[in-house]
């Protein structure tokens, strides 16, 4: 018999070639997709305060407490920074801070939750009269490994500063 | 002492450093280019495993698709369906080449022979063996010390990309083997249903098939490939959709067939499914409704004859462009014996027209007659050998009696003894004539049906007859003889006034025929009966003809009338 291929089963065959490329497309098309959904994503929210849609990250227990330390500003000395944080979801007050030297107090409003780390935006509420405070600014939270909780500015921040709180009884 | 201490340990430094720079620099360097390439190369032997299968031209005998060499065995006279199965093997076999192609090339410990370096041969071994064999290599201890990491990290970075293209292409693999499994259960899921769909749909519409041979109806007729060479015809004796493909099958000579009818299976030359017949059954066949006629009478009477004029007469009528009349011959040796016979009634020789003989094996002459459409039908006329009804023990073989849903009776008037006494000596010397009573003829045929369809005696059958006075122009050349239709005239009856017409026949088969005990069985026979009188003289077309006796014009029926009459009176019943 020859070993010839008849033309239906090769056109059979090439079909299902045809499949299989298909298959492997949607497959590699799947994986990419799946990738990229599965990457945490940060919770971001506009400039204006604007949550972007399905924001609604909780903060993280581990930052809710009484923190107080000194922080270092770049071009101006150094503050002591006392502040009070609860729970909350992103884009609402989730704390109180007190600057004694600045003469200053206000609120905290959560943007983003990232992994290790959160961003707030403090809005002063209330100045004293030599206050010299700005009327806001963002501040990047994150804890360190001896369980302080390191207090710097955010990309967003137009100041450059730098400090340690520590938990508060 | 002090001095090979310090030897020592700057010797252990050095040592150390060297490690350090391998392990730190040259290994994540290594592991990285190892997974690369491992992972390259297991996805290029992926693909062009599967491309040398899916390309198509890859050979076929691990796939189980070829023709049987049994000649017993179903799949002896063509290909498995790809989809039934066969691709599965090809899928295994696709992973198969893929593992073994990736595995040599990355971690045999054997040597292995580059079938692309056709003269050379050149043997190579695995990238394994290669990367493992640059510690042989390094003649120097420094230099080996150095090359550990970058080892070391090439053959970890081997067995890494390995695994992840292998997880991979495992991932794809059963995907579409999953895929596959689903092809092939639509595959089978679909020939069951198209198979029953054709089987009722057939049924519903009342199509069968007989054989004009055997007479022996097809549930499942044979079919013989048009593209075979004809000194080695194959025969496909089971054309459905199964597992020899769904709505095409592919032939032991690598060409397609339809699996069904309405993909094409009516354009092949069907075959008598019965193998000691597998006679040549007629074209188009399982298109229509068939409709069985045995053309009954004693020798000599007329049958052929009368056959032949009727197959002119339908022909002529589908011909003429003013109706959605169809004709067509079924069957390449009725066409045959008609174009013979035509040419004897153009030129009103009837004699030259040849009697079926009582020693050639009765074949249905078959036509496709009626409107176009679903009323359209294959018709089956039986012209038994008059010899056949002479003798009642001769009918008893005849098993298209059991088929039959019409029946034409021809009475030949000059085998009637009343009228053989009122005919001119002429006028007998003109024709032939039976010389076998038309009642004994019938009565014995009569007998043979009620047996063959089992029918109670004192019951009729519900099937009609057609009562048929034939040789009518000879009755005209006979003046002692008044034709059926004489009192009418020229202008006078129109055919289509059948019901006087069937009364002045009957009539003139009692009154002048004498055959008052013929009809009498006849109605006590069927339920439905008709009488006509007809001429072949008139196969071409009825015209008025005026005979011996003076007066006027007389006109017969068409010679086709008695079948068209059956076949609008009949209710498909077999």
């Amino acid at each position: 018999m020859s070993a010839e291929v008849p033309r239906p089963i090769r056109r059979a065959r090439q079909i299902t070639g045809l499949i299989l490329l298909l298959t492997s497309t949607l497959v590699v098309a799947g994986s990419i997709g799946w990738g990229y959904r599965s990457t945490p994503r940060p919770t971001v929210v506009g400039p204006l305060g604007t949550a972007a849609p399905g924001a609604n990250a909780q903060m993280p227990g581990g930052f809710i407490g009484h923190w107080r330390g000194e922080v270092s500003q770049t071009g101006y000395g150094i503050w002591v920074a006392d502040i009070e944080l609860q729970g909350g979801t992103t884009n609402s007050v989730v704390g109180s801070g007190t600057y004694p030297i600045l003469e200053c107090s206000g609120t905290l409003t959560l943007l983003r939750v990232e992994p290790g780390s959160i961003d707030v935006m403090v809005t002063m509420t209330q100045r004293g009269a030599g206050a010299t405070c700005l009327t806001r600014h963002f501040a990047t939270l994150e804890p360190a490994r001896d369980g302080s909780l390191v207090y710097r500015e955010s990309e967003d921040s137009a100041i450059d500063f730098h400090g340690v709180l520590v938990r508060q009884p | 002492m002090l001095y090979y201490l310090i030897v020592v340990l700057v010797g252990a430094y050095l040592i150390l450093l060297a490690l350090q720079l391998s392990f730190i620099f040259l290994a994540p360097i290594a592991v990285v280019a190892g997974v690369a390439v491992a992972g390259f190369l297991v996805l290029v032997e992926f693909v062009s495993a599967s491309s040398a299968v899916f390309a198509g031209s890859a050979p076929i005998d691990e796939i189980h698709v070829r023709p049987s060499d049994d000649p017993r065995s179903r799949r002896y006279h063509a290909y498995r369906s790809y989809f039934f199965g066969p691709v599965l093997y090809d899928c295994a076999s696709a992973v198969r080449m893929a593992t073994h192609r990736s595995w040599d090339k990355l971690f045999a410990t054997s040597a292995v022979v580059d079938p692309r370096a056709a003269f050379l041969r050149r043997e190579r071994g695995s990238l394994m063996q290669q990367v493992i064999g640059l510690w042989g290599s390094c003649r120097s201890r420094p230099g080996k010390l150095l090359a550990s990491g970058g080892i070391v990290g090439g053959a970890v970075g081997l067995v890494l990309g390995a695994a992840a293209a292998a997880a991979f292409t495992a991932l794809i693999s059963v995907i579409f083997s999953a895929v596959l499994v689903v092809v092939v259960a639509v595959a089978i899921v679909s020939a069951l249903v198209l198979r029953a769909i054709e089987t009722v749909s057939l049924r519903t519409r009342g199509i069968t098939l007989e054989c004009p041979a055997c007479h022996q109806r097809q549930s499942r007729p044979s079919y013989v490939c048009a593209h075979c060479p004809p000194h080695q015809p194959t025969l496909h004796r089971d054309l459905r959709p199964g597992s020899l493909g769904v709505l095409r099958r592919v032939c032991r000579c690598g060409s397609t067939l339809p699996t069904l009818l309405l993909s094409g299976k009516w354009k092949l030359e069907a075959r008598c499914q019965h193998e000691e017949c597998n006679s040549v059954l007629p074209v188009k066949a399982q298109t229509t409704k068939t409709f069985h006629v045995p053309v009954v009478a004693g020798t000599a009477a007329g049958k052929t004859v009368f056959m032949m004029a009727a197959t002119a007469t339908m022909e002529t009528r589908a011909r003429s462009a003013t109706n959605d009349l169809t004709f067509e011959f079924a069957d390449l040796a009725a066409k045959e014996q008609y174009v013979s016979a035509r040419k004897a009634l153009e030129k009103a020789s009837f004699g030259q027209i040849n009697p079926t003989l009582p020693s050639i094996a009765l074949r249905a002459y078959t036509v496709y007659v009626g409107a176009a459409g679903a009323r359209r039908r294959l018709l089956y006329l039986y012209d038994s050998a008059g010899e056949r009804y002479e003798r009642g023990s001769a009918l008893a073989g005849s098993s298209f009696l059991k088929l039959t849903q019409g029946v034409v009776f021809i009475v030949d008037p000059f085998a009637l003894d009343s009228v053989r006494r009122l005919a001119d000596a002429q006028a007998l010397r003109g024709v032939t004539a039976s010389d076998v009573a038309p009642e004994d003829v019938f009565s014995r045929f009569g007998q043979g049906l009620r047996e063959s369809l089992q029918a109670q005696p004192d019951h009729r059958l519900g099937i009609p007859v057609s009562v048929v006075i034939t040789k009518a122009d000879a009755l005209l050349r006979s003046g002692g003889v008044p034709h059926p239709y004489e009192q009418w005239g020229d202008a006078p009856e129109p055919e289509s006034d059948r019901q006087a017409r069937a009364a002045a026949a009957r009539r003139w088969l009692v009154d002048v025929g004498g055959q008052r005990g013929l009809v009498s069985l006849v109605e006590n026979t069927f339920s439905r009966c008709n009488y006509f009188v007809v001429s072949a003289l008139d196969a071409f077309s009825v015209t008025v003809r005026r005979g011996v006796r003076g007066g006027r014009g007389v006109s017969n029926d068409d010679p086709s009338a008695p079948v068209r009459w059956l076949l609008d009176h009949s209710d498909g019943h077999t």
